[in-house]
This record gives structure tokens, sequence and C-alpha cells, in this order.
């Protein structure tokens, strides 16, 4: 086994230089240098040159080794995801990855339902991996209840939450990323949307639903029945015989919903834009490329995996972790949404509709 | 704060702070705990009585050393994810929890280094088999090297082994996918190709040049992609004016593909026919409807979790046939 002590550089005091000697050197917070020594991006340059001279001025060392050696830990975050991987979950469970590898942590990671009891097993199960922190996708109350139950062990962040527990989650803002969609379809002239909601027991669908019915209510739009779909292509083909015949427009929780919808309408004989417009919610790499291509919503996963990571370090670290605010997500305009029209005989059914 | 006492080196109490508190030796701590039956009645409430208080938390690789079954078997996914290796790596754990097992996965980089490294890290977690998506060489090399004593099933490796190999026929898939366009008239046919370091890129590729053979079908050049739709709308570019139809290595791509097409104004299936390969949930869904082969993850994965219990209950294992994948017809065809 490798000897510790060599490699810390002990100061005049007889004590390594510590995390918050270098932020006083540098004068810097203690977060920041937590995130310059665990690689994150956006520090600015300047920042991170002071950091780094200071960290050698002061011969400041985070020997791995030693660090496991005298807190037991073993370098390793746990994560745990849902057992249908949709593409947000996976999405985020790899960006967790790729980050805690740059921050020189292994991942270990299992999959369980969302049954109270076999939450509790997978979680359960993980902390007994000896992992140092978990990560946990949270989409669902009963996988919200355990995983926080768990916080009192070990430093836990849930993901795809709806942003609860305030102080343990990193998200993305779903209201502002409903609205920037509604905008979009307002501002080229629809009033007519209706909503192909997610599966109403997940809280980021419940969230995209409420903001959909609030704008709805706030801009005066006319109310649509909402549909309810389960995140799938095939839901959202089934989706399509559902669709009000009076909507002008259709905003879909996520993309994969988006795509089969747009078949369904294709079948009906509706053509997307000119008939109806259709946009999406996640921004896959498959939205660029679909028939027509899909203005959707970008959701940063990438910077969902990093925050997370960050955050954990910080807890790790024991310092108090970067702020939680939400991500703010943003609209990618593609070729699905146009302009409303009210030509011939459509434009004459919808009049009558209104009056 | 929940369940446990942690003391000041922020350690989880051990199984001898539990023998200290209940004031019995760790040798009877372990002996309630793995269900002895021959303690007195009083030690054995002492014993949890202290294993409450303290939040003792049982280590379950100490366990195994006891009792050899951690009920968790390892998954090793090297490489990028994509597509394929999540599928492959679903289908595992889904067959992994309907065994009552746990399923344990970890990623790598594709180096050697850290291919290794990581099978290493795995096995310090105590786990009762392996299953290594292995669709690159730098993978099986590893898998060679180890020395365990648990079953090691490989993914992904186009069949190589059938000791520990489960796999797809990728050559019957191909065959079915030429054999569908050549009946419906087509001789010009266009390959676009998965990346060249994963063997069922490699071996889609080589049935397809085989089967353009054997159908004295026009050769034309394959472009390569990354099995990313993106690529796919690259490779869709380098399409030849004269190709009636393209097969794509994979369904992505071939989505990728048809906006290209489409965006040049070559109507799919009108003008060019398109079929895929994977069979995805959206392949069903694109415009037009993707005809492809189906390959059966959810088979793969069952029978490599099935081959490492009959190998852990040492049953006698029988050798892995390849799965025979299927064409799955739908609208991206047109008779020539």
């Amino acid at each position: 086994m490798q000897s510790p002590a060599k490699e810390v550089v002990v100061d005049k005091t007889g004590r390594a230089p510590s995390i918050h000697d270098v932020a006083a050197h540098a004068g810097v917070s203690h977060q920041t240098v937590s995130r310059v020594l665990n690689g994150f991006v956006g520090i600015r340059p300047a920042t991170r040159a002071r950091v780094d001279q200071a960290i050698i001025d002061l011969g400041y060392r985070r020997n791995l080794t030693a660090w496991t050696l005298a807190t037991g830990r073993s370098h390793t975050i746990g994560l745990v995801g849902p057992e249908k991987p949709d593409i947000g979950p996976l999405s985020s469970l790899h960006a967790v990855e790729r980050a805690a590898r740059e921050a020189g942590f292994h991942t270990l990671t299992t999959s369980s339902g969302p049954e109270a009891n076999q939450i509790r097993g997978a979680l359960e199960f993980m902390m007994s991996r000896s992992v140092d922190a978990l990560v946990v996708i949270a989409q669902q109350e009963s996988v919200q209840v355990a995983a926080e139950d768990t916080l009192g062990q070990m430093p836990v962040v849930q993901l795809l939450s709806g942003g609860q527990p305030r102080d343990s989650s990193v998200s993305i803002d779903q209201r502002v990323g409903v609205e920037v969609i509604m905008d979009h379809l307002t501002g080229l002239g629809h009033s007519l949307i209706q909503h192909v909601a997610g599966p109403l027991d997940f809280a980021e669908a419940i969230e995209r639903r409420d903001a959909f019915t609030n704008y709805v209510s706030q801009h005066g739009l006319v109310e649509l029945p909402v549909i309810e779909a389960d995140w799938s292509s095939d839901a959202g083909y089934a989706a399509g015989e559902h669709i009000d015949h009076r909507a002008t427009a259709v905003f879909c929780a996520n993309d994969q919903t988006a795509f089969g919808l747009m078949h369904a309408l294709a079948d009906l004989g509706r053509r997307v834009p000119e008939d109806i417009s259709v946009a999406g919610f996640d921004d896959t790499p498959e939205a660029r490329h679909s028939t027509p291509p899909l203005t959707t919503v970008h959701q940063d996963f990438e910077r969902v995996g990093q925050l997370a990571v960050a955050h954990l370090v910080a807890r790790l670290d024991g310092v108090s972790p970067p702020s939680d605010v939400p991500l703010v997500p943003w609209l990618v305009e593609r070729s699905s949404t146009g302009p409303l029209r009210l030509a011939g005989a459509r434009a004459s059914r919808l009049l009558n509709v209104r009056d | 704060m929940q369940g446990g006492i942690v003391t000041a080196t922020r350690r989880g109490p051990s199984m001898h702070d539990v023998a200290a508190l209940a004031g019995v030796s760790h040798q009877t701590v372990s002996r309630v705990i793995n269900g002895s039956s021959n303690l007195r009645p009083e030690t054995r409430d002492r014993v949890q009585a202290a294993i409450d208080e303290l939040g003792y938390r049982r280590n379950m690789a100490a366990r195994a050393l006891v009792t050899g079954r951690t009920h968790s078997i390892g998954v090793l996914t090297p490489g990028e994810p994509n597509l394929g290796k999540m599928r492959s790596v679903h289908a595992v754990e889904q067959s992994a929890r309907d065994a009552g097992y746990f399923p344990l996965v970890t990623s790598a980089a594709a180096d050697s280094e850290s291919i290794g490294k990581a099978l290493d890290f795995l096995m310090d977690r105590s786990i009762e088999g392996l299953v290594v998506i292995a669709p690159h060489a730098s993978v099986l090399d590893q898998v060679a090297k180890l020395d365990v004593d648990f079953p090691v099933v490989t993914l992904q490796t186009g069949g190589y082994d059938e000791t520990h190999a489960v796999a797809v026929d990728q050559a019957s898939g191909v065959e079915a996918a030429v054999a569908h366009l050549v009946a419906m008239g087509h001789n010009r046919i266009q390959h676009v190709a998965g990346p060249s370091d994963y063997f069922e890129a490699q071996l889609r590729r080589d049935a397809f040049e085989a089967a353009v053979v054997e159908h004295g079908l026009e050769v034309f050049p394959v472009p390569t992609g990354d099995w990313s739709v993106g690529s796919g709308y690259e490779c869709g570019k380098l399409i030849a004016p004269e190709a009636t139809a393209v097969f794509c290595a994979n369904d992505q791509m071939a989505l990728g593909l048809i906006h290209a097409l489409v965006s040049a104004g070559r109507r799919v299936p009108d003008d060019v026919s398109v079929i895929g390969f994977d069979d995805i949930p959206e392949a069903a869904h694109s415009l037009p409807p993707l005809t492809t082969v189906h390959q059966d993850f959810e088979a793969v994965g069952r029978t490599a979790v099935a081959h490492i219990l009959t190998q852990i209950r040492d049953a006698p294992i029988e050798p892995l046939p390849a799965s025979t994948p299927w064409l799955v017809e739908r609208e991206s065809v047109r008779r020539v």
C-alpha cells in the first residue's frame, strides 16, 4: 500500500495546506477552488490561473490515496436510474458518468422500478457497495420519498425531480421551457394549442402540463383537453386520433411523442406545419432530422450532470454546494412550426367554431 | 439525520463497533447477522439492539466472504454510450432484476487501460457474474486476460466465441435486408457502414459485400458513419445518383440519411428506397416509417443472464446459439 504521508506537503504550522488556505491565498471562495480542482468548465481563465498559482505556491495537494484512507471514501458515485430508460434519464446518467470521470470518480449504476420496495432495495444495495455519494433519477414521488430518506447517510442529489428537494436537486426550469414554446406558438398566431402530456405521475410531466394550462389561462387562449401519453413515440402516434379538430398547434411533452404524432397526422392527411404545427421538448439528436425537422426546447443534460457532480464533490469536501438555481432551457426553432394559416374552408370552419 | 451514527472519521459503524456496544465478540455479531441458530436469545437481542442503535449496515462485500452470495451482476459498458449498447445494457438489467439480482453497471473509456481498471473496479465489488459489452477488439483483449472464478458473458462481439458470447447473427440480418431489396427489383444498392472498429459494423459490411457478389449487384463506394443520426445525414450527401436503394448499418443513420435525401429533392421511397438495422421504437414512426431488421435485444439480455445463472448454480452449460434477426417491412422500400 502506498504511504500517503510523503505526498502531502506540510507548511510551517505543521499542517498540510487546506482548500481554505488555497482560497484565501487566491482571494476566491473555497467553492471556486473546489470547482477548479474538480475540473469544471465555466470558470474564468483569470480566476483559474489565480487558483492554480495558489495551489503551486502553497504546495496544496488533494492526495486521493490519503483522502480515501483518512475518510474511508471509495471515490465512487452511485447512480440509480429508472428501469425504463427514456431519453432524459439516459442523457442525464451519461452526463453524470462523464463529469464524474473527469472529477476522478468511478461510477456504479443500477436501475430500479418505481415501487417503494424496489427503489428502497436499490438504494440500500447501492449504499452497501461503498459509494461516497448518490445521484438518483427521481422522476416519480415514490422515488423522491425513498431518496430523501437516505439523505442523512451520504450526499444525495436528485435529478429530473421537478427541482425537489430544493437544496439537493439539480433541475432545468420546466416552466421557462414551456413558456418559450408557447410564446413561439402564439407569436406565430396560434391560439388553439393542444398539449400531449407525459405520464402524469412524473414530476416533470406534471410541471409541463401545469405550466401549459397556466399559460393558456393567463393568455386567454382556448382551452382544449390535455391528452396524456407515456413519453413514447407509439403513444404519440395513438394521440393523433384524439387531437381536437380545432387545434392549429400541438405542444408535445417530449420529442418522441412529437415524432409519433407527426406520423399520425401524416396518416390523417394533415400536413405539418401547413395544416398544424407540432413542437416537442428535449432536443434529442433525432429532432434535427425528423420529417419535418422538429421545433423543440433544448434541455442541457450535460450541464445537469456537471452540476450534480459539482454538488456532490462540494458536499464531500465539506464546503457549500454551488447555487441550486434551475438551468434555463432554450427554444430551438426548426420547420415543424409555422404561422397560423386561415385559408379557404379551414378558415371558415375555425371562424364558425369561434362564433 | 436518519439511520446511522457516523463516527468522526465519517466511516460507517463497523461490526467491531457493534460487538463493543453489545459486549460480545465480533464472531458473535457475525453469527447473528448470518442467522446462525446456535445463539442464546438474549445475546441475539443484545446484538440486534446494538445494530439498531448504531445503524450498522451490513457490508455486503464482507458478507460475501462468508456466504459467497452478493446477488449482483456486474455490467461493463466501454466507450461512448450509443443506443445499441444502451439497449443491450437495459435488457441485461431487466433480466437480472427479474431473476432477483441487482445489475451493477460501470462505464469506461474505450482504451485498454481504462477497460482493465474498470474490470478491476467491478471485481472489487464482489459480483457473482459479469456481462461485458464488447463491441471492439480492444475490449475483448482485456476480457481474454481476465482470470476470474465467476461466469463472464460478452455481448455485441458478433459471436466470436460461443462459450461466452451471446450474439445476434449479423450476417443473416444483412442477407434478409439485401434479399428483400433484390426481391423488390433493386440491383443498385449502396451501403452506409458503421465505424469499422465495431465488430458488428464490420460484420454487416462483410455480409453486405458478400451479398453483392452473390446476387451479382453493382458495386458502390461505402460511406462510413459513426452510428449517429447526424453522421447518417452527412453520408446521405454522398449517395450515388444512380443508386436506387440504400442499406444503412443502423436505424439512426437511416433517419439522418432520409433527411439528407429529401433535402436534396430525392423522395423516399419513390426515388430511393432505404432500409435500416435494429428496429428502434422511432423506426415505426419516421416519415416514411422505416423498413428495417429487428434485433431482439431483450432475448439477448435474457440469454446472457440465464447463462450466468446456470454457471452460478453449477448446472451444465450449453453452447450459445446466435439469435436470428428478422425483417420488419414498413414503407421506406418501394418496388422498382
